[in-house]
């Protein structure tokens, strides 16, 4: 209920009672009395109830941490000025400090553009209203690692690479040293501080690595943990089928086998002679009990109609297929190939390549041999590129399943040039993409939680919980709807499980104060992102301030005070 | 006389006062230094005193202050009010008053020396003192349960037979020393550690001095390989001694009621006596050629050894002659080493007289340098390789258009066969002359002979050079401040640069096979040599490898017919003095031209060999590692088995073990589980890759791929 009509309503009772009371004595000056008890009336309602007036919008100027003395001391000194929390200001007085920005534009609505110094508005600061203007004028920039990227998960044996950029930091030397600080890699950043790590992971399992930063004096400036979680690879069910045993069957199969996967294989050699393993039919039942099958262009042709009948229905239902070129195609194979969505032609392509500089590792010098063969684009995508962006097989979605074709016909050199890890991930990513789905799509992770920083985990069920390392667990509370998410506010560094139902998920989190100018660097960027023209905004209006209208009322009071002392001694 | 009295009470109520103070402060003050005096370091028992001192001083000074001849005056005053409040009159000098104030003086005095004085001293404050005793009392009653923090052990070992009444739960080692001796050749001066865990040369002494509280009946040292070194007590230590001959793990074993207190594996790393590295300056090439004119061949040598340098001995060899027609004769003279040198450092230069030698066109001088280190019982011998100083006969060019597919291959030391075996027939002969030691040593060098020689032959069947130096990480462990090696000598500086190097072990392997270009091992990359060479090579090499068996075991009778055969096939190669360096790897099978084009098919069956999953040699490391990783307690024993057995060239093996069995002995300590975990990731062998299975399309996404082929159909 508002209280002011009450107060109106005690407040004219009040006067008129005043006034009829001076009226109805006798006294001097009634007149002045009567009207300074009307003056003093109306005073004392604009003190209660302050009135607003119209206020043509200004600038403001936001000390966010990381801005320096000078900046705060260069700044125009008539300018209202907010401190965020965070910046040390001392005793000056004509800065304001505000607990978040929020505040600070309730005080003052009449800003209508924000020039923000410092490192930026931290996530809380970001959602400002519509219209208000942002200058951002960044302070100093960060020293040290300002972009780090790094997968959270990979399989055991891939291939990963740590990359980032690096500033402030002259003839900088970074190093990753393993849980037991052996130093597994080492490079130094490029002129733009651009800087990429290659490793390769070991054994399934949480891992603690740690990215360290040295100046040219071998002083540490900065290390931050990097944590990988390797998963153990699934066990794939493959099968292939050879027309003839080559060395790159060998070594498929070699890795096939050591990867985990269930193998079945059948190499003809001669008529009805093969060498068999758990020999792969192709019938229906069999083929819908194999992710993936293995191909080549003399298999396919001596194939039954029955059997590609059988290959064509377990396709649409599913199974990934790898058609291997090994040789010329005859023309039924082309056609069998073109209906799966594989057009191939040949072409006057190089036969020797390299393979892609993975984004992962360095590059590979072992050359490689292709089949001089294209395949049409429109209706498929690449599977693994060559050095000069030529690629080195396709591949396309039949019915339910993936088809590929491989060109490539002797990765085994790299085994041969000891790339084994680059052989494996090669063959791990054309076997992933194509074999029949059968994972779990897990959560969405955070890319990197700290402490006391928001996370968001989407995907969970509303069961979902984190289990940090001492034990101790904290119920997620996933908004409903399709993408259902939560937010998450680390307590603890380390690792944390995330547990969904039978599922678990590590995740890792950082110690507020690690990688300080990877966070640093992070505002900057969100705030740049800000930075807007300010709208032609109306006047606002903005509230008189209570202070000069209780001098007013003040006055007033003492002033009629004084006179009815005067009037009294009369009576 | 009045005045006499009054000075009289002053004094007494001044006792008094002190006395309260005295009575009521001190038990609590006394108590409290008692305290800090029993359980803290003497520095602060001594401010504490200070501390005290200083209160008591300033409380008797603030009850005795005010405390004068005035005031005892006007207590009289008050007290008696027959003094007319005149006494002050009695304290000033009797020559100042005016004689009004004299009669009244004198009536004062004879009436306060009439009265009975009054009392002035104030009364004892009985219950405050009682306080003050009662808490004194409560502190010194609480002695024996204060909390022994900020005791440092010795005070505790002082006091323990004072004060210490609590009986022990378990034998603890109170003091534990090792006496570390390294061998007299070192030049090391004996040192004398505190722990039980140490560094030493090979060799050294090592001489242990335990002090176990309570004592037990007996104690002993119980090695990682199952000895046990009993402990005899010698004045209330326990003291043992044993030679360090390798690096190892031990344990203390007591007997006794009592358990020890803290039950772990220590640590005795012993450092090898690297043998002499030698960095040839001069000849800068393996093979050289005699120039026109040249009459000297000066050699450079520069030796380095990590504690001193015997005798260095040149080895010559001439072989003279060609084909079979070849004599070689040997000798060998002893160098003297360059002014300047230190022990661990030196430099040989040498210039050899070529005619001198006799050596003429179409020979050959080979020239090697053995040096000694003085390590005890035995010395480390190094050798440098052989240089060839090639005296060229009237050179035969080969024939025109196959220079590029020719190579003339079997250098110099495809002859040294015949030399093994001359060397062999000697040794035979002198063996009546020699001792069992002696013809041992000399039978072995000639197998160390023959083992190079065997692998040079089989370098050329892409065989891997072993070169058998099992010493690559024993550069890691140098830190700053322990002796620098030699290494660090050839390189005349001492920068260290630990850490800066790519360390890891895993990995390493492929990066070495980057590095070099291709693998060796691979049968079908080595194209050197065509079959039929190939083969008789390798026949060569078997009989190599049994001749060196035998002459490495002392028996070089029974070596001699290998040596022999292995020359007949040399020979063979040798005839065809050339090799063609073949162009394709792939060699097929002979074609059986019985069978061939017959259409014979009988027989014929799939052939066998299945693939199976390669067998990992680390599998117990990995499952100990898994078991880790899902919170529970490993298979200590397949792992420590397996460590023991096959862990001698994981880097470091021994901490591994020690890892194992902290985390065994106390399997709550979570940091001894990441440790172990993180030493066995470092030892983990790096897997194949694995593939991952794509995440299911939801409903929408199968009915979308449903459509796109739909639409795709045309």
């Amino acid at each position: 209920m508002n209280p002011l009509p009450i107060v109106a309503g005690i407040l004219v009772v009040a006067t008129l009672a005043g006034l009829w009371r001076t009226l109805r004595r006798d006294g001097r000056w009634r007149a002045w009395r009567c009207i300074g008890q009307l003056l003093a009336a109306g005073a004392l309602w604009l003190l209660l109830s302050p009135p607003s007036l119209p206020q043509a919008r200004v600038s403001a100027i936001v000390l966010t941490p990381g801005v320096d003395d000078a900046a705060i001391a260069a700044r125009p000194q008539d300018t209202l000025t907010l401190a965020l929390p965070g910046v040390a200001v001392g005793e000056d007085r004509s800065i304001e400090r505000v607990p978040d920005l929020g505040t600070g534009l309730r005080r003052h609505p009449q800003i209508g553009e924000l020039r923000i110094l410092g490192d930026g508005l931290d996530a809380r600061d970001r959602d400002l209203p519509e219209g208000i203007g942002i200058v951002f004028e960044p302070g100093a920039p960060p020293v040290g690692v300002v972009a780090l990227e790094a997968p959270a998960s990979v399989e055991a044996g891939a291939h990963w690479a740590i990359r980032g950029r690096l500033a402030g930091v002259d003839k900088a030397t970074l190093e990753v040293r393993d849980p037991g600080d052996a130093v597994l890699a080492m490079t130094t950043a490029a002129e733009d501080g651009q800087f990429a790590l290659p490793m390769v992971a070991k054994f399934a399992g949480q891992q603690d690595f740690r990215l360290r930063v040295l100046d040219a004096d071998a002083t540490v400036i900065e290390e931050i943990p990097v944590a990988l979680f390797v998963r153990e690879g699934d066990s794939l069910r493959s099968a292939i089928v050879a027309g003839a045993a080559d060395a790159e069957l060998k070594y498929l199969r070699r890795w096939a086998l050591d990867s985990g996967q269930r193998l079945s294989s059948r190499i003809a050699l001669s008529r009805g002679i093969a060498q068999r393993q758990q020999a792969p039919e192709l019938d229906a039942a069999s083929l819908a009990a194999t992710d993936l099958l293995v191909i080549d262009e003399r298999a396919w042709a001596g194939l039954s109609t029955r059997e590609k009948s059988a290959l064509m229905t377990a396709i649409d239902g599913g199974l990934g297929v790898l058609l291997r070129v090994t040789g010329p195609l005859p023309a039924s194979v082309a056609a069998d190939w073109a209906r799966l969505g594989l057009a191939l032609e040949s072409s006057d392509r190089d036969r020797s390549v390299e393979l892609a500089r993975l984004p992962q590792a360095g590059p590979s010098q072992t050359s490689l041999t292709r089949w001089p063969m294209s395949v049409d684009g429109a209706r498929s995508a690449t599977l693994a590129l060559a050095a000069d962006g030529s690629d080195l097989g396709r591949w396309t979605t039949h019915g339910q399943g993936r088809v590929g074709v491989w060109l490539l016909l002797d990765s085994y050199r790299l085994q041969l040039s000891g790339e084994s890890a680059r052989y494996g991930t090669l063959w791990s990513d054309v076997f992933s993409t194509l074999a029949r789905a059968g994972g779990v799509a897990g959560p969405e992770l955070p890319d990197r939680a700290r402490v006391d920083r928001r996370s968001v985990i989407c995907a969970i069920s509303s069961t979902a919980r984190i289990k940090d390392a001492e034990g101790g667990e904290i119920g997620l509370l996933p908004e409903a709807g399709e993408h259902p998410c939560a937010a998450w506010w680390p307590k603890r560094p380390g690792w944390h499980t995330l547990i969904d139902g039978d599922a678990r998920w590590p995740i890792f989190v950082l110690a507020a104060d690690q990688g300080r100018a990877l966070l640093r660097s992070e505002i900057r960027e969100a705030t740049t992102g800000l930075v807007r023209q300010a709208a032609p905004l109306p006047d606002v209006d903005v509230t008189v301030p209570r202070g000069p209208l209780f001098l007013i009322w003040l006055l007033l009071a003492s002033g009629l005070w004084w006179l009815e002392r005067r009037a009294a001694p009369m009576r | 006389m009045s005045v006499a009295l009054l000075q009289q009470w002053r004094n007494r109520v001044r006792r008094r006062r002190a006395a309260i103070v005295l009575a009521s402060g001190l038990p609590v003050l006394v108590s409290v230094l008692v305290v800090l005096a029993l359980h803290s370091p003497p520095a602060m028992a001594l401010v504490g005193l200070l501390l005290i001192v200083a209160l008591l001083t300033w409380q008797l000074r603030r009850a005795l202050r005010l405390i004068d001849m005035q005031w005892v005056a006007r207590r009289f005053e008050t007290a008696l009010p027959l003094l007319e409040d005149s006494t002050d009159l009695l304290l000033s000098p009797a020559g100042e008053l005016s004689p009004l104030q004299r009669l009244q003086r004198e009536r004062i005095r004879a009436r306060l020396d009439a009265v009975r004085p009054p009392e002035l001293r104030p009364p004892w404050p009985w219950r405050r003192i009682a306080l003050g005793v009662l808490v004194g009392a409560v502190i010194l009653s609480a002695l024996p349960f204060w909390p022994q923090a900020g005791t440092n052990e010795e005070t505790a070992a002082g006091s323990s037979t004072t004060d210490h009444a609590a009986p022990a739960t378990a034998t603890r080692i109170t003091v534990g020393t090792l006496e570390v001796e390294s061998p007299a050749y070192t030049g090391l001066a004996p040192r004398h550690e505190t722990g039980l865990e140490t560094e030493a040369v090979e060799g050294s002494t090592l001489r242990w001095a335990i002090r176990l509280d309570p004592q037990p009946k007996a104690a002993a040292l119980v090695f990682l390989d199952g000895t046990r070194l009993a402990l005899a007590e010698q004045g209330g230590q326990w003291v043992a001694e044993r030679t360090l001959s390798e690096s190892v793990l031990y344990r203390i074993a007591v007997e006794s009621p009592l358990p020890l207190a803290e039950d772990r594996l220590y640590r005795l790393d012993a450092t090898v006596d690297h043998a002499p590295e030698i960095r040839v300056i001069e000849p800068d090439r393996t093979l050289n050629q005699v120039s026109d004119g040249q009459r000297v061949w000066s050699l450079d040598f520069e030796v380095a050894d990590d504690f001193g340098l015997g005798d260095a001995r040149l080895r010559l060899t001439l072989a003279q002659g060609s084909g079979e027609q070849v004599t070689v004769n040997e000798r060998s003279l002893a160098l003297t080493a360059e002014q300047g040198g230190s022990a661990r450092h030196r430099r040989y230069r040498h210039r050899i007289a070529i005619d001198r030698l006799g050596m003429a066109a179409g020979d050959d001088l080979i020239v090697r340098l053995e040096i000694a280190d003085n390590r005890q019982p035995k010395p480390n011998i190094a050798r440098s390789a052989g240089y060839i100083l090639r005296w060229p006969s009237d050179l035969s060019a080969p024939s025109e258009g196959v220079e590029g597919i020719v190579q003339k291959v079997l250098p110099a030391y495809f002859r040294s066969q015949r030399q093994i075996i001359i060397d062999t027939e000697a040794l035979i002969g002198e063996r009546a002359s020699l001792d069992a030691d002696a013809f041992l040593s000399k039978s072995d060098s000639i197998g160390v002979d023959q083992k190079i020689l065997r692998l040079r032959y089989g370098q050329f069947l892409g065989e891997e050079f072993e070169s058998g130096r099992a010493e690559a990480h024993a550069d890691e462990k140098h830190d700053d401040g322990q002796e620098p090696d030699q290494a660090d000598a050839l390189a005349g500086d001492h920068n260290h640069e630990d850490g800066k190097q790519p360390t890891a072990g895993f990995g390493r392997a492929d990066d070495i096979l980057a590095e070099y270009g291709h693998t060796h091992d691979h049968a079908e990359a080595a194209t050197l040599l065509d079959p039929e060479t190939k083969k008789i090579l390798k026949s060569a090499l078997a009989e190599m490898w049994q001749a060196e068996l035998h002459l490495r075991q002392g028996a070089p009778a029974k070596a001699l017919p290998y040596e022999n055969r292995a020359l007949g096939f040399i020979k063979q190669v040798q005839q065809s003095t050339r090799i063609y360096l073949a162009r394709v790897g792939l060699e097929l099978p002979p074609v059986d031209e019985s069978r061939r084009l017959s259409g014979e098919r009988a027989g014929l069956r799939d052939p066998r060999g299945v693939l199976v999953a390669a067998r990992v040699e680390e599998q117990p490391l990995i499952d100990a590692y898994k078991a880790l990783q899902a919170g529970d307690v490993p298979e200590f024993e397949a792992l420590e088995g397996w460590l023991r057995e096959r862990g001698k060239r994981l880097p470091d093996a021994l901490g591994l073990i020690a890892a194992a069995d902290a985390l065994r002995r106390e399997p709550a300590c979570t940091s001894c589980r990441r440790q172990l975990l993180d030493r066995l990731w470092a030892a983990l062998p790096t897997p194949a890759t694995g593939s991952r299975l794509r995440a299911e399309p939801d409903a929408l996404g199968r009915r979308y791929l449903g459509l796109l082929d739909g639409e795709a159909q045309p």
